[in-house]
């Protein structure tokens, strides 16, 4: 339509005349949407590691265990036919999975004990799921039948390196007392203070020896692509039914899940208290625009423009603005977000005892396309509906009284 | 289309009422027919409502109460946004302060109201062209209106008004502003577009130098019509009416209209 180019013709000009006031209106709404975006993508960042650091430790990003499996391993509970959901898992095009025995302990060393849990895992699989034997600080992984790995947290207490000797007794699957004494051939740091005193890794044949359960497997991981995992759980559920209980990682640690809710719904907030702030900056220029061109609004409303008209000449205006400012402001964001992404904040003077910042104190941006989508069309939205009230004012209004207005 | 003997524009009855309880009366009981070719003047003091009745000619307000007609359509019952269909289409208007929209060129100030009534590129750009010719301002078509003295400016909004050739246009108080000399050129100009082109034109002014041009004057005061005259119709010469009404000479109303003329000469400075 004619009348749309004329309007934005006089949206543009009216804004290039008052340029000093458009352009603090611009730099506002622009400086709102960076931090946001950077804020954003900071935390997105944050929960990145949060979750890595969740997952990659031990939990993967589901698990599947014999149906009536419970948390605290009083009891073993086998997982069935584990060949059966291997398969399954490769015929649905998974191969990063990883079979273990998981049991509780108790190590034995001089006068000293401590309850631990015992990791039977095989070692090349397990690399696939969890960054364990990445995080070795001393020796090599446990390969053959009397070998273990501890966390350097346990090691410390006991004052145990790595060639020496440790007693571990438990319970085999007959509820038999049994104890072995094991040689140390590593000891890792995952920086996850709990799972590095109370954990203890040998290969899973020894462990299966040990707890006389040869075979037996309690538990397999899986690590999946962050977005798949939900979808993936469904369908295995599905498939491999009621004998087996299926759990994404955000069920086994509802905390880190809590903490991330907790996180997003505080952004949530300063989101919405920027979005006001901008809405009040753009009502607050829309107002004064209205104002100062009352009389011209009269003469145009005289010359045959609409009301529906008017309120579409202020309404582009607060568009313009609002595109102004979203495309600065996401220049200057993304930029910001770019470089975030590349070099990341160090931030180890804050974070050196924080669990999830243990492989490194580096805090890096992480983009997601839709959150910055959606937060470009809020400002557009806040600019439009903050535009709104003065354009229905100036357009509502009688033109004989707009027309003698000073 | 109006055949000629019917007005283009009847007042009927038509009262403005303002204040809170109504007691300001603006216009009481005006009746007035506009026909084709009219060249007429709204005289009369300030404050004897000649803007409340442009006004609510243009459909720019709304009568306390009383018929208005365009074009033999009832104005009385149109929403906002058909009242401004029927100026965009029907009415130019003209304003004391020239109202041109100061980020649009004279051209595009033109050109305005041709983009409203959808009018395409290239006629839009003769009929402008054509009004800034007729106006003697075409040299300026690229020029702001800060860049335009004020009598150029009004020439613009002449031709605005005139662009789209409405059957009527509407002037109030258009030499407000200007000058003497300058306001009498203006008014030249417009009798030139009346008698050249046939443009019909309602003005109001205060000046009688301005309402001598004029070949119909209408008197009003207190928001009442007080006299008529009309050119070739009343017997008595323009200069005798002008001079009884306006210049202070021994009118009926005498005092009234002496007060008129003091205050009217002290705006004028
Ligand atoms: N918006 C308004 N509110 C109240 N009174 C008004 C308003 N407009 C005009 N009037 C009153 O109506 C009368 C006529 O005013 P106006 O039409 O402006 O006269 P003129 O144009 O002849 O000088 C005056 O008494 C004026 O005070
Ligand atoms: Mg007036």
């Amino acid at each position: 339509m004619k009348e749309i180019s004329i309007t934005l013709k006089l949206a543009f000009r009216n804004l290039a005349r008052n340029r000093r006031r458009s352009l603090l209106t611009i730099t506002a709404i622009a400086f709102a949407l960076a931090c946001l975006l950077i804020f954003d993508a900071l935390k997105n960042g944050l929960h990145q590691k949060m979750v890595d650091t969740t997952t990659s430790t031990d939990i993967g990003s589901l698990q599947i265990h014999g149906q009536g499996y419970g948390v605290n391993l009083i009891s073993l509970t086998e997982l069935p036919k584990p060949d059966e959901v291997a398969n399954t898992l490769r015929s649905m095009g998974i191969s990063t999975f990883a079979k273990r025995l998981k049991a509780t302990g108790l190590i034995l060393a001089g006068p000293k004990s401590a309850a631990v849990v015992l990791h039977g895992v095989i070692a090349k699989e397990e690399d696939r799921v969890t960054v364990i034997n990445r995080r070795l600080v001393q020796g090599e992984s446990p390969t053959s039948g009397k070998e273990v790995m501890l966390g350097q947290g346990l090691a410390q207490a006991f004052g145990l390196t790595v060639g020496g000797e440790l007693t571990i007794m438990a319970q085999d699957i007959f509820g038999t007392t049994v104890t072995r004494r094991f040689t140390i051939t590593g000891i890792f740091q995952t920086g996850v203070t709990a799972f590095d005193q109370g954990h203890l890794f040998l290969p899973l044949a020894s462990l299966q020896s040990f707890l006389d359960a040869p075979q037996m497997i309690s538990e397999i991981a899986l690590s999946l692509p962050e977005q798949d995992h939900a979808t993936e759980a469904n369908l295995l559920r599905q498939s491999l039914g009621s004998r087996y209980q299926i759990r994404t990682w955000e069920e086994i640690a509802p905390d880190v899940t809590q903490l991330i809710e907790l996180n997003d719904s505080t952004m949530g907030i300063l989101i919405a208290i920027v979005f006001l702030i901008v809405a009040m900056g753009i009502i607050n220029t829309m107002t004064t625009i209205t104002f100062e061109r009352f009389r011209e609004f009269g003469t145009i409303a005289a010359l045959g423009v609409t009301p529906t008209g008017i309120m579409r000449l202020v309404t582009a205006e607060a568009i313009a603005l609002g595109l102004a400012g979203s495309l600065i402001g996401s220049a200057i964001g993304l930029g910001c977000c770019l470089y975030l992404a590349n070099h990341g904040i160090d931030l180890t003077t804050v974070t050196s005892a924080n669990q999830y910042f243990s492989n490194n104190h580096i805090l890096k941006a992480v983009m997601d396309w839709r959150q910055v989508l959606t937060t470009n069309a809020f400002t557009m939205l806040t600019a439009i509906l903050a535009g709104l009230p003065p354009a229905w004012t100036a357009a509502r209004q009688n033109p004989a009284q707009a027309l003698s207005h000073l | 289309m109006p055949s000629l003997t019917e007005p283009l524009i009847k007042v009927s009855d038509v009262w403005r009422l303002f204040g809170p309880q109504r007691q300001d009366r603006a216009l009481a009981g005006v009746n007035l027919r506009v026909t084709t070719g009219d060249f007429l003047c709204l005289a009369g003091p300030s404050g004897s409502g000649k803007t409340t009745l442009l006004n609510l000619i243009g459909l720019l307000d709304l009568p306390s109460s009383g018929q208005i007609e365009i074009l033999g359509q009832d104005t009385g019952n149109l929403n906002l946004k058909q009242r401004a269909l029927l100026r965009r289409h029907r009415l130019g208007f003209i304003f004391q302060a020239y109202n041109l929209i100061p980020v649009l060129t004279a051209f595009e100030n033109v050109e305005y109201p041709l983009i409203l009534s959808g009018k395409g590129q290239q006629e839009r750009h003769d009929l402008t062209r054509q009004a800034l010719n007729a106006v003697g301002i075409a040299e300026h078509a690229s020029k702001r209106p800060s860049e335009l003295s004020g009598g150029q400016q009004q020439r613009v909004a002449v031709a605005r008004a005139i662009a789209g050739s409405p059957p009527i246009i509407l002037a109030d108080e258009p030499t407000g502003n200007l000058d003497s000399k300058t306001g009498a050129a203006l008014i030249e100009l417009l009798l030139h577009l009346n008698q050249q082109r046939g443009i019909t034109f309602l003005f109001s002014s205060h000046d009688p130098n301005v309402i001598k041009q004029a070949r119909r004057i209408v008197i009003l005061k207190d928001g009442q019509i007080d006299r008529e005259w009309q050119e070739g119709k009343d017997t008595n010469s323009q200069g005798i009416f002008i001079g009884e009404h306006l210049t202070g000479e021994p009118p009926l109303q005498g005092k009234d209209s002496e007060e008129w003329c003091k205050s009217s000469a002290l705006r004028r400075k």
